[in-house]
């Protein structure tokens, strides 16, 4: 053998060994990490937001476990799909954390419903379903019944996690184990319509069916009608709290029977809202005004004066934090005649108010950190009378560019008209308006002299006195007899069904969060609000368009009186908008040039020192 | 170390006294501000839009770039690392001095990293000035996302670095290297396409996988930490058995 062919021998070999080298190190390296990825290695949060690390809440939540906290785990292990797959290893991932964190006190088994039939029985009978995931086969896709759900047992009781998604595992979790710590599932009196009518229809007549289902998931809800209160039945005393939902001229009875049941220690959450829009072939218009009325009183005006919390006859807008809605504009033929035909279009309406950051009390949980939700023709509160034993919160405002404007009847729905209303506002001052106040303390009760006498509708003696003084019975009266919490919102468009045109504003994701919030702080569940309170928070980018017009004084000025003075104005934001983006190119330009600008200058001294040395 | 430090100042001196790791900095600061401020990132499962778009104050669509765009320079940066050595001929006089191949390849790999970061510098810092000054930056998600960045353009240099080793042409290494870091990107696109067994443990194996899932969003996990650092221990010893492989011959 030649040493030419002896050298490539060896070549060869030398490669050989390296690449047998690599593959154990790619071997070694996927190991170590498969290793590591089932450590609990430390991980922090450094965000402001800190939503990747599991919460004090659950922390908090899981220590209180006093008993064995079981939970089944329903998983489909033969996944086609590479991402749900990746979920369910995520998911796997956070309970493991969680079994960490319950220290002892939690068990966990995973199930496959797919291949065995008793984990298929369990999570049918206990209603937990799969679910249909799409999967990727090169060009086809394929479609695919998962099973992702958690049943969870704790002391006799049960609770469902029906889809584990990994984004919203921890509230899901987490709220299942604080429903089963409590002593019983809650109960709400809920004191309104119901409306059962078709919810497909009901909505414009400002139903709140979604709100009901989605409350219903944690709260057993316990209707209670209007007349049952008027008649003196009282509100039934297994409820823990009440919400009032639009109440629309109270009679003095019902009003008694829900202050009473305050003075008993139920809380109580009052949707106000006197303004209620129907949908109709020519828009919306309210109902008050349908009836030839100026607005439907709620019938709670004396109590509200009584805890010093007035409503102001008229309803916010705002020009600030304008709310956006649908408007059905009819289609034209060539002649400017309708064809029948109409397509929709958003419009800006300072009569939604769309709640901003600075707009929520940021140091009350149930507000903190809650922006984007629109209250509609948003009814204000009087500033806060003193009233000794009632420590009152303003917890939502609209912004500081708002007036009160007389109930409205029909909506407008003309950009321009709106735009002419406000310039005409600017002339009285402006000033933020409450929209959402908290009480809490012993309310004095304005029924000392005597409790209403129950609504008789053949009592003719009663029908006689009609319109002179009230009377009333010698039944015991509660005041001041206990600590309670009352909230009460000046809107209950925020939680109406949907409409399938967006006409209205109606019930979204971040206003059934501040509901939900705003019991779990009536029923003293501040784990539950601090959990769901865990939002990205929202970092605007300052409106340099903005800034400029307002430097040109251009947002705070009133309708153009003249052609020069229009002219005048198109010159001036021409001008505005010139400098707006001037500064933006600035910003963008500035920093960036100035770092490859010091670099370009280092590099330059230090090339020159570095020849000079040679 | 002594004799690690000289090679990565040799290595520096080299790259800052030609134009072309000048140019290569403002093309990239120059691009990575343009598709932040102005274009977004429209590929993948989420696009992400641009600042002005998106009218929020954060960094994600900068560092969402990070995987990419350093997936293309840092091939470019570390092509000729060893190529060009072996093409000047200055290889042997090298592996003739008395330095092991560790010491070499550790110099080698600072001096890249020390770039890269710098260059990372001066694209996330001013970017950062920017946005700090038109809104409320969460500072701490940037400087994770920053660490982030540098820790991925560091596992990238010790890849790129160990295919320059084993290529014979600068073009092949760069080529070949992108092709590598790329792939690994594009590896996350399409993990939907693989079966799922395979779909949990590729994606884990990704850098991106490990930047975007916590570093981006502000957090320090001790894994990626873990997975980071053994990658580029794992392609340092390599590029070293390279090297000494070919002292040996």
């Amino acid at each position: 053998m030649s040493a030419e062919s002896k050298q490539l021998g060896g070549k060869q070999r030398g490669r050989g060994a390296l690449w047998l080298s690599a593959l154990l190190v790619f071997g070694i390296f996927v190991e170590v990490n498969r290793v590591v990825d089932h450590w609990d290695l430390p991980r922090r949060d450094l965000s402001e937001d800190g939503l990747f690390q599991v919460s004090s809440a659950t922390k908090s939540v899981l220590g209180r476990l006093e008993d064995t906290l079981a939970v089944h785990g329903f998983f489909t292990n033969e996944i086609e799909s590479g991402r749900a797959a990746i979920e369910r290893a995520q998911v796997e991932g956070q309970l493991e954390e969680y079994l960490a964190l319950a220290g002892g006190k939690m068990v966990l088994d995973v199930r496959d419903p797919a291949v065995s039939s008793q984990a298929a029985l369990d999570a049918k009978t206990h209603g937990l379903q799969a679910r249909p995931v799409q999967a990727a086969h090169g060009t086809s896709v394929s479609r695919q019944m998962v099973y992702r759900s958690l049943l969870l047992r704790y002391r006799g009781r049960t609770e469902r996690v029906e889809w584990a998604d990994p984004w919203s595992l921890e509230v899901d979790f987490v709220a299942a184990v604080a429903r089963m710590l409590r002593d019983h599932r809650p109960r709400i009196a809920w004191v309104g319509e119901t409306f059962d009518t078709d919810p497909k229809m009901s909505w414009q007549l400002g139903s709140n069916h979604s709100l009901r289902q989605a409350l219903s998931r944690r709260f057993d809800l316990v209707q209670v009608s209007t007349a049952s209160l008027e008649a003196g039945e009282p509100v039934p005393p297994g409820c823990d709290l009440v919400v009032l939902m639009r109440p629309t001229k109270l009679h003095p009875r019902a009003v008694f029977e829900l202050e009473q049941s305050l003075q008993r220690g139920k809380p109580m959450l009052a949707f106000l809202d006197q303004v209620n829009m129907h949908s109709h072939s020519q828009g919306l218009r309210a109902v008050h005004a349908m009836r030839g009325e100026k607005a439907s009183h709620t019938g709670l005006e004396a109590l509200l004066q009584s805890w010093g919390s007035s409503l102001i006859g008229g309803h916010v807008w705002d020009a600030g934090a304008s709310g956006v809605r649908q408007v059905l504009v009819s289609q034209l033929d060539a002649q400017g005649q309708p064809t029948g035909a109409g397509r929709l279009e958003p419009l800006t309406s300072p009569g939604l108010v769309e709640t901003t950051a600075e707009g929520m009390d940021g140091t009350f949980p149930p507000t903190s950190g809650l922006s984007g939700i629109t209250l509609g023709w948003a009814q204000p509160f009087a500033p806060l009378q003193g009233v000794s034993g009632i420590v009152g919160r303003d917890v939502i405002h609209s912004s500081e560019d708002s007036w009160v404007v007389p109930f409205v009847e029909t909506m407008v729905s003309d950009q321009a008209i709106i735009a002419g209303h406000t310039a005409t506002l600017r002339s009285d001052p402006k000033a933020s308006q409450v929209v959402g106040r908290v009480l809490t303390g012993r309310l004095p009760s304005p029924f000392v002299g005597g409790a209403p006498v129950p609504l008789d509708l053949f009592d003719e003696e009663a029908a006689d006195s009609a319109g002179g003084e009230p009377r009333t019975t010698d039944e015991t009266v509660l005041d001041r007899a206990a600590e309670v919490r009352v909230v009460l919102l000046g809107d209950a468009d925020f939680v109406r069904d949907p409409d399938p045109y967006g006409l209205c504003p109606s019930l979204k994701p971040r206003g059934l969060l501040l509901v939900e919030n705003l019991l779990d702080w009536m029923l003293a569940e501040d784990d539950l609000i601090a959990l769901r309170s865990r939002l990205p928070q929202s970092r605007p980018l300052r409106d340099l368009l903005q800034e400029e017009l307002e430097r040109e004084g251009l947002l705070s000025a009133g309708l153009y009186d003249t052609v020069e003075e229009l002219t005048l104005r198109a010159r001036q934001k021409s001008a505005a908008e010139g400098r707006a983006t001037r500064a933006r190119w600035r910003l963008m330009g500035l920093p960036v040039g100035l770092g490859l600008l010091l670099m370009l200058l280092c590099g330059w001294a230090w090339n020159r020192r570095e020849r000079s040395h040679r | 170390m002594r004799q690690v430090l000289a090679i990565t100042g040799r290595e520096l001196r080299a790259a800052f006294e030609s134009p072309v790791a000048y140019a290569t900095i403002l093309i990239f600061v120059l691009v990575s501000a343009g598709l932040f401020y102005l274009v977004g990132m429209p590929i993948g499962g989420m696009p992400l839009p641009s600042l002005w778009e998106g009218g929020e104050a954060s960094l994600v669509v900068l560092l969402a770039w990070m995987p990419l765009s350093l997936g293309l320079l840092v091939p470019a940066l570390c092509m000729g690392s060893w190529t060009e050595e072996r093409r000047a001929g200055t290889e042997e006089l090298f592996l003739t001095f008395p330095l092991r191949a560790s010491q070499l390849v550790l110099g080698k790999f600072l001096a890249h990293t020390v770039i890269v970061s710098l260059l990372l510098l001066l694209t996330v810092l001013p970017i950062a000035w920017t946005v700090e000054a038109l809104g409320d930056l969460d500072r701490g998600t940037a400087l994770v996302g920053l660490l982030g960045a540098m820790l991925l353009g560091a596992a990238y240099v010790s890849l790129a670095l160990l295919v320059s080793a084993c290529a014979t042409d600068p073009l092949v290494a760069f080529l070949l290297s992108a092709l590598l870091l790329l792939g690994l990107w594009l590896v996350r696109m399409v993990v939907e396409l693989f079966p799922a067994e395979l779909a949990e443990s590729i994606d884990g194996l990704t850098p991106g996988a490990h930047f975007m899932g916590s570093a981006v969003r502000g957090v320090l996990d001790g894994g990626d930490l873990i997975y980071g650092l053994t990658l580029i221990c794992a392609a340092l010893l390599l590029n070293t058995w390279v090297v000494e492989g070919r002292r040996e011959r």
